[in-house]
């Protein structure tokens, strides 16, 4: 079959793709190539790389912990007010990240519901730290991991697990061997985009953690404050960030592109 | 929200129509004014002052960092006026304005927790490392004047987080989140009871210099002069010290 496309529709893709491709040409063009080396090298940049990598991958550490389970009980066991707990969970998703670091703020801040009580038992508080960092990260990105594991909790045959329980295996061991295993690359394609989504945060963490370098200034907050006093450096940050995206692309192409 | 009722819908229609027929007459402007954070209510009431005395005007608002506004006009979108809270953030912009003017000035003071539990003195009490300090960002102007009264005093403070402009400073302050940061005296009426303050010495303190311009650019040049050169005249004195800034 050979037919042409009709102009209605390829117009507006057209239009959608030079949309797209637009401003990250603009990035690229207006880039300061010459003195890109020795801008990466500075250290308020080198700092807020370094944080932005080390939340980020706690941030992780800490939704695989929460998250791998939170999709298993999602996807296999029935429960009463599942679609509802599921609904839940995907809030973050759908809610402006800055709303999340007020939410975080009630409840973990220092006078927050749950924070008040960490501060005056531990004498622990999450706001203007690094810590405080990888929570607003976390808060963030955790949908992103529960609905692609919950995806490949569900589409794993069943037939497996019963053959591991038929031959003696208990519940946990039946899932540590046979069930972690089966979704291992959908996991693995969660830990991947919920690792974007927690190194491209802004206003979670602006919100929740404050600003300060070295601490709390990750990469996007970097960019940010770097356009109000030195635009080049903020192209230089955002370039590392698209570097990072193309890679988180490259990574996953299999699973989307192709 | 209920449902309005239709006389109400009628007469906003019939309104509209009859701004419309005014209009019609003469060209209606709206100019938009980039102002310093710490100026939110006193603009506002300026504005609409503004609008009384001049019916074909209306002066719609944006309020940020004078950083982020300056922004703004080198970068983004058009405006008409920009009001920063010191004269650096104005330089760096001076190619793109025309009839800058100083209009206001303010003082310093710290803010911290309603009755000021942790027992706050002065700026000394700040170099405190357990005191949860949060000072204005080194391009912010807050961050700038409060950076000129810490060296004034001799004072080293290692601030837990830098924020964008004075109102931020005084949020974290009002929620708790930090036990004390330096903001503009005038900020502290927007607190209410949520926030107390300690002043800073006159012989420590600064004075920050409110600066006004038309924005070369602006679609509406002469009423965006006019507008600044406005904020000098007796009516916009009277609401800048009501807002407790004190004017040239």
């Amino acid at each position: 079959m050979n037919r042409r496309a009709p102009w209605v529709l390829v117009l507006p893709a057209l239009l959608g793709l030079a949309f797209l491709v637009l401003p990250l040409a603009g990035l690229l063009l207006r880039a300061p190539w010459s003195t890109l080396g020795t801008r990466l090298a500075r250290p308020e940049i080198l700092d807020a790389l370094r944080l932005s990598l080390i939340s980020a991958t706690l941030a992780t550490l800490l939704c695989l912990l929460m998250g791998v389970p939170l999709a298993w009980v999602l996807g296999r066991v029935d429960f009463p007010g599942r679609r509802l707990v599921r609904a839940l969970v995907t809030v973050p998703l759908v809610l402006p990240p800055v709303v999340g670091g007020v939410a975080l703020l009630l409840a973990l801040g220092r006078n927050g519901l749950a924070g008040r009580w960490l501060d005056r038992w531990f004498g622990v508080t999450l706001p203007f730290t690094t810590a405080g960092v990888v929570l607003a990260e976390a808060f963030v990105a955790l949908p992103f991991l529960v609905i692609s594991v919950e995806g490949a909790v569900r589409a794993a045959d069943l037939r497996y697990e019963d053959a591991a329980a038929t031959l003696g295996a208990s519940r946990w061991t039946t899932f540590r061997r046979v069930t972690l295993p089966l979704i291992a690359p959908g996991v693995g394609a969660g830990a991947v985009l919920c690792w974007a989504r927690a190194l491209g945060e802004f206003g979670a963490t602006i919100t929740f953690a404050g600003n300060f370098p070295g601490r709390t200034q990750t990469m996007p907050l970097a960019v940010y404050l770097a356009l109000e006093n030195d635009p080049q450096a903020a192209i230089v940050l955002s370039l590392v960030l698209l570097a990072v995206s193309v890679v988180v692309l490259a990574g996953l192409r299999g699973r989307w592109v192709s | 929200m209920p449902p309005m009722p239709r006389v109400v819908v009628l007469a906003a229609v019939a309104l509209a129509l009859a701004g419309c027929g005014i209009a019609s007459g003469d060209e209606r402007i709206t100019l938009k004014v980039l102002a310093a954070s710490s100026l939110t209510e006193a603009f506002e009431e300026l504005g609409t002052a503004y609008g009384a005395a001049e019916k074909n005007t209306t002066v719609r608002f944006e309020f940020a960092g004078s950083q982020e506004l300056a922004m703004d006009v080198d970068e983004r979108e058009p405006a008409d006026v920009l009001a920063t809270a010191d004269r650096a953030t104005m330089d760096t912009v001076a190619g793109k304005v025309t009839g800058r003017r100083a209009f206001a000035y303010n003082t310093l003071t710290i803010a911290v927790a309603p009755g000021n539990p942790k027992h706050v003195q002065g700026l000394a009490s700040l170099a405190d490392r357990r005191l949860r300090v949060v000072l204005g960002g080194p391009i912010v102007p807050v961050g700038r004047y409060a950076a000129q009264v810490l060296a004034r005093a001799a004072v080293t403070v290692r601030p837990r987080s830098e924020e964008s402009d004075a109102r931020t400073v005084l949020t974290r302050v009002r929620t708790g989140e930090a036990d004390a940061g330096i903001v503009y005296v005038t900020d502290m009426r927007s607190a209410g009871i949520s926030a107390s303050s300690v002043p800073i010495p006159a012989q420590q303190n600064v004075t920050a210099t409110y600066f006004a311009a038309a924005v070369r650019s602006g679609a509406h040049d002469p009423a965006a002069k006019a507008f600044v050169a406005w904020l000098g005249s007796p009516t916009a004195k009277a609401i800048l010290r009501k807002y407790g800034f004190p004017t040239p």
